[in-house]
């Protein structure tokens, strides 16, 4: 009854900061199972954005996006495709979205009041097939770092934002995995769930997303075109393009250890440094925009950074080399 | 020592001009043909037919020493191809000249073995112990064999029957990563029945466990899954119920079952296949020969191929079952007209059905041929020799273009000879290119184009010393090239007449032999340069106009030395093959040194063979294909009973 109470006032908060989340839970999947548009319906409503879906009825093949709640996350191969490699959705919900395509990027179209505006954040994590693909390889595609551990393989997400029929200059670039790093201890695959902020793309009518890898050769990219997204964070504000282009970021990222915070920040920010574990390792108060941070006596690694303005928590993914 | 009688029989055809009719009869198949008992010359006794069963040029001995291997790796060493292996025991086909897998034919008995779903054989399933010899004819004879003859044609030729009452053989080899080999055969006739048997039985088995070192400096690694087992039985049976007719049954059942081994960027693999074949042949001969030198001759085969292959990969979720039936229909008849004539006419039809999952209802096909054929001069002493051939094909009611060939050869000197080959030759789509769901595409054209081949063969030296070489060159343009893809729009692969590949090379052959009166030295050296390129910019696949052929090396060379004494032989062989580039990486050139050593006890009617092999001899860490590792330095043993009389 705690938890409705919780849930209900969330809701409520969301709604009048203008805010929405698609969670996908709203699509009623049956337990462990997916749905990947074999009804022709052409794709999923969740909160205020549109996944489109493409199926193909004489070969029972889909391109675009499913949605799922699947929860294998050992087995390889096609036949797991619409696992997330976490088992659950964001926080241990029940559903979340599985994206596909062939050769090329798939679309998050907004609607509602939602279109226009700024995507506030996604969560996104690898589908178990593209994991395991890369931590054990398979009859086409290789284990990431290769026969000596050392190939600076890497599995990329790249978001990219369209408003009014223009591509925004501005990308998001995630590592699904990164293989890297000259200290081999250091490279990863991701298998949680990973907030990205999108707000500085800003004001987006759709998204697309663009997966590359270091395994590809003629006949393209090896490693299963496969990741799963869930709480997509969408607002009714828009974005001034003041504001737009003043968005938050940290520059440069990756980096070898001296970062500066941009964007329209507040004077006085509180900035915590955590690595993947959660723990945080560096702490600054009163941090003015443009100041240097010095990360250089960290190891090489993915860490977070939480930027706190006033009540408002960011997140940024950082990257030491 | 078949070898050895061989080279000394074409020695001294060569030496009266009369190599290629030579070449075309080995002494093997003279010696049971009956028109040698009628006391006619040498070389116009065999009833040589272009399109005849073992009648190919380049025909090559299975040695003791070379009755473990698969046909794979004996093409390898002897004929000295290309081959793409997927490592020990593991898929391996051929590439001639520049020439896709499914561009070079495998017959057996005359009839193409390969799989009209795949286009193509899988070369290590056979092993060469079961059959007496092996014919490679590099460049195209589609108009003789129809589809698939375009870079290159593999005959299986089986033991001649009837050179021996009875014949019984045994032998067996181990070897290296588990090799575990056996064989038995038993040949017989009936001289009052007119009957003559052969039967011969193989299994084989390795575990394939070899460790291999992924990359310098890292530890080394043992290959898992990799476990073969194979089984083979080649029954022959034969009837002369006269000196005009003859009937033969040619029966050959396969079962192979192996593991899948990991690439070496894969943690574990799980997958595993099975391939069961059976193959029969009933095949009818009719010979008149009422007045030298004419002669008029006819066969007629009926044949049914079945064969199927299940491949699962539990880790991966793959179960896929697929299984074909081809019925062959095939008729030709050979008629020789004085010296100089001899014709060639014929029909030949193949029905096959095919099922797989992926197919959704089985499919089928049929392919109807006529063939003609006219040789000139072919046995009489003339300097010029002409053979010309025609074929028109019918598969599924749609008309193949019609595919001529001329072959021509001028003898410079006695011991010299120019020739050039010109032929159209085509490859029809696969049944799975045509109707593989989702990505069929049943509007395939088939592959087609022109080669061109001048070659010129010379020997030279006296009797201390023999030096003999041989040079090509070749020039191949094949449209229509069937490739997957994904077309604009698509989220699939699918099959299209994508490219245009361009075939050109130089083949060189030395030959230096000192002869003594036991055997004696030889050195062979060799080198094959091909550039095989596509002729369109692509981009799915990513090709570039220009770009060689993956997995076709461009330079590739070998030097051989061997040394005969009596019944012992000592063969070492060193290759090169020159880089690559793969699907996803490129491959290095690597050196390679073989060796094989044989010896042979002799007593009364029973001989004695053994043999040793030594493969990889310098332990050279190498790929042919990306992420498939081969094995370091290994070896295998064998013994062979021959009881004859």
């Amino acid at each position: 009854m705690r938890s409705i109470f919780t849930m209900i006032f969330v809701a409520l908060s969301l709604s009048l900061m203008g805010q929405s989340v698609a969670d996908f839970e709203n699509l009623n999947v049956e337990p462990d199972s997916f749905l990947n548009g074999s009804d022709l319906s052409g794709g999923f409503d969740a909160g205020d954005v549109f996944l489109p879906n493409e199926f193909n009825a004489q070969f029972s093949s889909w391109s675009g996006w499913a949605i799922s709640n699947t929860t294998d996350t050992l087995t390889p191969g096609p036949d797991n495709q619409y696992s997330s490699v976490v088992g659950t959705g964001v926080d241990g919900s029940e559903t979340y979205a599985v994206t596909h395509r062939f050769g090329g990027p798939t679309q998050m179209k907004l609607k509602n009041a939602a279109m226009g505006k700024p995507v506030q954040s996604i969560f996104v994590t690898n589908a178990t097939y593209a994991y395991r693909s890369m931590l054990d390889g398979d009859m086409f595609a290789k284990q990431f770092g290769g026969v000596t551990g050392d190939d600076p393989d890497f599995f990329l997400l790249t978001i990219k934002g369209y408003y009014n029929g223009s591509l925004i200059a501005d990308t998001i670039d995630f590592y699904l995995a990164d293989y890297r790093f000259s200290n081999n201890s250091e490279d990863y695959i991701v298998n949680e769930w990973t907030k990205l902020d999108l707000s500085p793309l800003g004001n987006v009518d759709s998204l697309f997303f663009f997966l590359s890898s270091s395994d590809v050769g003629m006949f393209g990219m090896n490693t299963p075109a496969y990741f799963c997204v869930d709480n997509v964070e969408t607002t009714s504000f828009a974005t001034s393009l003041e504001d737009q282009s003043a968005a938050l970021s940290v520059y440069p990222n990756p980096s070898y250890g001296q970062i500066q915070l941009k964007g329209n920040l507040a004077s006085n920010m509180t900035v915590s440094l955590v690595n993947l574990q959660g723990s945080v390792l560096r702490r600054w108060n009163a941090v003015r925009p443009m100041q240097p941070l010095d990360l250089a006596d960290l190891p090489k690694g993915i860490y977070q950074l939480s930027i706190q303005q006033g009540e408002e928590r960011t997140w940024q993914r950082i990257v030491l080399k | 020592m078949k070898k050895l009688l061989r080279f000394t029989c074409l020695a001294f055809l060569q030496s009266i001009g009369l190599l290629s009719f030579a070449q075309e009869a080995s002494p093997d198949s003279v010696q049971q043909d009956p028109y040698f008992k009628e006391g006619q010359k040498l070389y116009s006794v065999a009833p040589i037919s272009i399109r005849g069963n073992s009648s190919h040029e380049n025909s090559i001995l299975v040695s003791a020493a070379d009755k473990v291997s698969n046909l794979a790796e004996f093409l390898q060493d002897e004929g000295h191809i290309y081959i793409k292996t997927y490592g020990l025991g593991s898929l391996a086909t051929s590439s001639v000249r520049g020439g896709s897998a499914a561009q070079t034919l495998v017959l057996w008995n005359g009839l193409p073995i390969s799989s009209p779903m795949l286009g193509q054989l899988d070369l290590s399933l056979l092993p060469v112990s079961s059959f007496q010899s092996v014919s490679l004819e590099k460049g195209g004879s589609s108009s003789l064999w129809g589809s698939g003859a375009v870079a290159g044609t593999i005959a299986l030729n089986p033991s001649h029957l009837g050179k021996h009452d009875l014949a019984i053989e045994a032998g067996g080899s181990l070897g290296s990563f588990g090799l575990n080999e056996q064989e038995a055969s038993l040949t017989f006739r009936a001289r009052k029945l007119r009957m003559y048997s052969s039967t011969h039985l193989q299994r084989q088995s390795a575990e394939n466990d070899f460790w291999y070192e992924p990359a310098p400096g890292v530890d080394l690694r043992q290959q898992t899954n990799a476990q073969f087992d194979q089984l083979s039985l080649v029954q022959q049976l034969r009837f002369d119920f006269n000196d005009r007719h003859q009937l033969s049954l040619h029966y050959w059942w396969q079962d192979a079952d192996r593991q899948i081994p990991p690439t070496n960027t894969q943690r574990r693999s799980e997958a595993r296949q099975e391939d069961n074949s059976h193959r029969a042949i009933l095949s009818y001969k009719y010979s008149s020969f009422s007045k030298w030198p004419n002669l008029w001759e006819i066969k007629a085969k009926l044949a049914v191929f079945e064969e199927s292959l299940q491949y699962d990969d539990a880790q991966f979720g793959i179960f896929s079952a697929s299984r074909f039936r081809t019925l062959f229909a095939d008729v030709q008849s050979d008629f020789i007209v004085g010296e100089k004539w001899q014709f060639l006419a014929g029909a030949t039809h193949s029905f096959t059905e095919a099922f797989n999952e992926a197919y959704g209802d089985p499919q089928n096909e049929s392919r109807t041929a006529l063939f003609a054929s006219i040789d000139y001069n072919f046995r009489s002493s003339s300097k010029w020799k002409a053979t010309l051939v025609g074929r028109a094909e019918v598969i599924d009611s749609q008309m193949v273009p019609f595919v001529p060939m001329l072959k021509a050869s001028y003898q410079l000197t006695d011991l010299a000879k120019i020739r050039i080959d010109l032929s159209r030759n085509y490859r029809a789509p696969t049944l799975n290119d045509r109707f593989w769901m989702p990505g069929g595409n049943p509007d395939l054209l088939p592959e087609s184009g022109w080669s061109q081949e001048l070659g010129l063969d010379h020997a030279l030296g006296n009797e201390q010393l023999n030096f003999s070489y041989d040079l090509c060159l070749y020039n191949r343009l094949i449209d229509n090239w069937i490739l997957w893809g994904v077309a604009e729009g698509n989220s699939f692969w699918s099959a299209n007449n994508l490219s245009r590949v361009w075939s050109r090379g130089v083949e060189a052959r030395f030959d230096l032999k000192y002869p003594l009166p036991q055997g004696g030295p030889k050195l062979s050296l060799g080198y094959d340069y091909n550039r095989s390129t596509n002729q369109v910019t692509l981009s799915q696949p990513r090709i570039e106009e220009g770009e060689q052929l993956i997995y076709t090396p461009v330079h590739q060379a070998f030097a051989q030395l061997s040394f005969d004494w009596g019944l012992f032989n000592i063969q070492y062989q060193h290759t090169y093959t020159g880089a690559t580039e793969g699907i996803n990486d490129p491959i290095d050139a690597f050196l390679l040194g073989n060796l094989k050593t044989s010896y042979t006890l002799k007593k009364g009617k029973s001989q004695l063979a053994c043999f040793l092999r030594v493969n990889n001899i310098w332990n050279q860490t190498y790929l042919v294909l990306e992420r498939r590792p081969m094995p370091g330095i290994n070896f295998q043993a064998g013994l062979h009973i021959t009881y004859q009389k």
